[in-house]
């Protein structure tokens, strides 16, 4: 799996129930939630294995179907390189 | 083009057939309609503002079923296309506006300060007003037009709140707006009775989340002291479309807007005397808020993460109390002034 980060212009603010991505480029505001912004802050932020990102979240959120965990984590990368908010990190 | 369309006229009626004491736009008593504008010239102005791209008329007040041709005025907007909203006291609601409303797909509100009498007359003054909004909005309801409840929160209705969500619930509301008194218009003279701004942050995160598929309860609160979750249903974000819309008040006079009603610093011209779009393209207020929205912003609005999504919020209520469009939004600088704003939303 290709390793992302977020980009420079991209602020990751931890909240209570979730997180907020701020974009400085477009002034806009994503909101995730827990689980998305445990994703992010894991792949983006601390650069963690998402192998192991994925056995934490199936652990901590009690999700027994490992595919669909695979499939959020893709769908979030998807969603968040659409945004333009992660970039693939330099090797 | 430099300038943007023109989505939404406000279209204020300056009379009303009640004398609440929060009301911001202290608009006339039931008073004589002299030198307010014909069906004709509304006729007009909607045509002007068709070829600047209009989409839809919300009308307000005052109270807009007090117009003297609300009726024709209804089947004009839906004959034309155009997106109906309304929002009133409920007082007046027949089944005859109801029937006309029903051939469109209106949004329709209705001030509903308790669930009965005594705590709902406590704002609005007048006797049985209560009755007659519960039976507006049953009227509406017959129709299939679910409306949304408004219910302005003070220290005299806050114990209410529930009781009031619950009976917006089993009438057929879609949805209740929980509203902030601001400190304008008559409202000024309700000091003790307002609720601070620490007050309605506490009612806010105290009350939770009560919304349901098919019923929402929505605090006018800004997006800064909305939890994730509710900033990710969109449920409470109300986002100013300031830079679309126009204020025309019933005596044509356009203001920036309902605000020229009680601001006259705020008014931008007379239809009688100035094209709709001689003001929309060319006036230096509107061409100043179309370019400095929201990146000149001041106070805590300059560093908050969602400037872009609520635009400062009430520019016009910024600038009756400050003189400026553009010193931020006043809930949010109290906030902050008493250490109230979230740091986590401060860019």
């Amino acid at each position: 799996m290709k390793k992302y980060v977020l980009r420079d212009s991209v602020v990751f603010r931890a909240e209570a129930d979730g997180a907020l991505i701020y974009n400085h480029e477009t002034g806009d505001v994503t909101p995730l939630n827990a689980t998305a912004a445990f994703i992010c802050e894991s792949l983006f932020i601390e650069n963690d294995d998402p192998e192991r990102v994925l056995e934490e979240i199936k652990k901590r959120w009690n999700v027994l179907d490992e595919e669909t965990v695979r499939s959020d984590i893709e769908k979030l990368i998807i969603g968040m390189k659409q945004l333009g908010l992660i970039e693939e990190k330099a090797s | 083009m430099d300038h943007l369309p023109l989505r939404t006229i406000y279209f204020y009626n300056k009379n009303c057939n009640l004398r609440c004491c929060h009301c911001w736009i202290v608009p006339g008593f039931n008073e004589e309609t002299e030198g307010e504008m014909t069906f004709a010239e509304v006729c007009e102005l909607i045509s002007q503002g068709q070829e600047l791209g209009l989409k839809g008329v919300k009308l307000l007040g005052g109270e807009p079923l007090l117009l003297p041709y609300i009726r024709e005025l209804i089947d004009l907007l839906i004959s034309e296309r155009l997106k109906v909203m309304i929002e009133t006291n409920g007082t007046l609601v027949d089944d005859d506006i109801a029937g006309r409303l029903a051939a469109s797909d209106p949004f329709v509100s209705i001030s509903l300060d308790g669930s009965h009498e005594q705590i709902h007359s406590l704002l609005r003054g007048s006797p049985g007003s209560f009755h007659e909004a519960v039976a507006g909005i049953q009227k509406l309801v017959r129709r299939n037009i679910r409306p949304q409840v408004i219910f302005c929160l003070h220290a005299g209705n806050k114990a209410d709140l529930a009781a009031t969500v619950a009976l917006a619930r089993n009438l057929g509301a879609s949805s209740i707006k929980i509203n902030f008194i601001s400190d304008m218009g008559r409202a000024q003279d309700m000091e003790g009775e307002r609720l601070s701004v620490q007050e309605f942050i506490d009612i806010y995160q105290s009350f939770g989340e009560k919304s349901s598929d098919d019923f929402k309860v929505v605090f006018d609160i800004p997006p800064a002291f909305q939890s994730v979750v509710s900033l990710a249903r969109k449920e409470n974000l109300r986002v100013c479309g300031i830079k679309n819309i126009i204020g025309v008040l019933s005596n044509g006079d356009l203001s920036i807007c309902g605000i020229g009603n009680i601001d006259k610093g705020l008014l931008l011209g007379n239809l009688r005397t100035h094209s709709l779009a001689s003001v929309w393209k060319y006036d230096k207020t509107v061409r100043m808020i179309r370019e400095n929205l929201p990146e000149k912003l001041g106070g805590v609005c300059r560093r908050c993460m969602f400037k872009k999504t609520c635009m400062g919020r009430c520019i016009a209520n910024t600038y009756h109390s400050t003189g400026s469009l553009l010193d931020g939004d006043l809930f949010c600088g109290e906030a902050y002034r008493i250490g109230s704003f979230p740091e986590t939303r401060l860019i």
